[in-house]
């Protein structure tokens, strides 16, 4: 029998290997040494905070990539009552960035655009975000780079690559007179389909974002551990199905949790995929109820 | 940030990873025989090791280290999709082109039939060549176990093709 079976081995090493394996194995390793690398992953720096207020979500909805690639213009032109304000429009830097992804084969970029505000707050507003998309865009380009290069590698003819599609979108969690929370998420499509999550809350009467310990109070870290330990045993209790991964797993500090505020101005946790739990359960959200 | 010993443990990982993502497959493949799924279980194990790649202690143990870690992916597949996977027919067409190998894919489907305890052991015994220690190392239990799973499988193996 045990002869038999260490023939029987080579059924299985017949098992065909599909081309996309390869890209699959590149793909989690290149999204890993991203995530690990991407500015907005480390702390942030206090330079690189950004400042915003409620023209945010109007400088959202505008400015950045109009000097930049033709379908994201023509999306905008689409929409007559825009299209005057994203003449007005011009960058006074970022330019031969936009170039460089005007030409480049690798991506295709769909994201809001920003419109440059009137105050020098809006402006500098404005500057802050499109630097900050800007450079989600050119670590994204960068990367379809690497995608690419392995793709020749593989065999594969350098003009057949299939540029990957990079999609910029936003939420508004919370919005008052004097509060401004919301979520910029980015993603990209090739063989996989990739999601990351930045969040911002901002105080509007000062401009400046507002950090976990501001809405939880000194104790912050141990709120913020407290509820999702409570709430992950709550919920393995219910659905013992999904296991989250054990505390010892855990790779983030209090001061790395992505948060936002919701409609009721509680604070909710969010975690991205594989940060918690096994990718296929999606991002994990903890709302604190006691703040 | 790492330091430098993990950030060597990291590269040593990834290069292993580069250079033995076929057999990765064919382990997940033949457990959950499907293409999608077999991918699938392959990145996530591969996400989920890089994020623990600290945990490993001893790189010489990387193998056995990241085996277990795809067999409790696939073991979370199965935890998941309840239902049972089809013999892929694929492969089947592609044995008829030498009838010699007729024994080979009976046997190999025959394995098919066991509960995934015992199935592991046999793949990781005679299709990975892994050492009895290995296996156990691999599977998070110990050596008696791993023997003793092993002789059923056998006997089980035996019952199934009819061979005394």
């Amino acid at each position: 029998m045990e002869e038999k079976l260490r023939k029987s081995k080579e059924v299985y090493d017949k098992i065909p290997i599909p081309n996309r394996l390869h890209f699959v194995v590149e793909s989690a390793i290149l999204k890993h040494e991203s995530s690990k690398k991407s500015i907005f992953y480390r702390k942030r720096k206090p330079y690189l905070k950004p400042c915003a207020c409620m023209l945010v979500i109007f400088c959202l909805l505008f400015v950045g990539m109009v000097n930049g690639s033709p379908a994201v213009k023509g999306r905008l032109l689409e929409i007559p009552v825009l299209s005057g304000l994203a003449e007005a429009v011009t960058f006074t830097k970022g330019n031969n960035l936009e170039q460089e992804i005007l030409d480049s084969k690798n991506i295709t970029v769909d994201m809001p655009l920003l419109k440059e505000g009137d105050t020098k707050t809006e402006k500098r507003i404005c500057a802050e975000i499109s630097d900050r998309l800007l450079a989600i865009i050119k670590s994204a380009d960068a990367k379809a780079g690497e995608y690419r290069k392995a793709y020749v590698a593989a065999g594969g003819k350098r003009d057949q690559f299939q540029p990957i599609a990079v999609d910029i979108r936003y939420e508004i969690k919370h919005s008052t007179e004097n509060m401004l929370s919301f979520m910029v998420i980015k993603s990209e499509t090739m063989a996989t389909y990739y999601e990351e999550l930045h969040c911002y809350t901002i105080d509007l009467r000062s401009g400046k974002e507002l950090t976990l310990e501001q809405l939880l109070g000194k104790d912050y870290e141990s709120i913020a551990y407290d509820t999702i330990r409570k709430e992950i045993k709550k919920r393995e209790e219910e659905n013992p199905e999904e296991e989250y991964f054990s505390e010892d797993m855990w790779e983030f500090t209090a001061d790395d949790m992505k948060f936002y505020l919701n409609e009721e101005g509680k604070v909710v946790l969010i975690f991205e995929k594989y940060e918690l739990a096994p990718g296929y359960m999606g991002n994990q959200e903890f709302v604190v109820e006691n703040n | 940030m790492f330091s430098p010993g993990e950030d060597k443990k990291y590269d040593l990982f990834v290069e292993y990873v580069k250079e033995n993502q076929q057999n990765f497959y064919r382990l997940a493949f033949s457990y959950v025989k499907n293409e999608d799924a077999a991918l699938d279980i392959v990145q996530e194990a591969i996400t989920k090791a890089l994020y623990k790649i600290h945990t490993l202690r001893q790189t010489q143990y990387m193998k056995t280290w990241f085996y277990r870690i795809i067999i409790n992916e696939c073991m979370n597949y199965f935890r998941t999709n309840k239902a049972m996977t089809e013999f892929d027919d694929n492969l089947e067409n592609l044995m008829y082109e030498s009838k010699d190998v007729s024994e080979s894919l009976d046997l190999y489907k025959a394995i098919d039939q066991l509960e995934l305890k015992l199935k592991t052991v046999i793949i990781l015994r005679f299709y990975e060549d892994m050492k009895l220690q290995d296996i156990a190392k691999a599977t998070g239990t110990n050596l008696s176990t791993v023997k003793s799973r092993l002789y059923t499988a056998l006997d089980r193996l035996k019952a199934i093709i009819g061979e005394i």
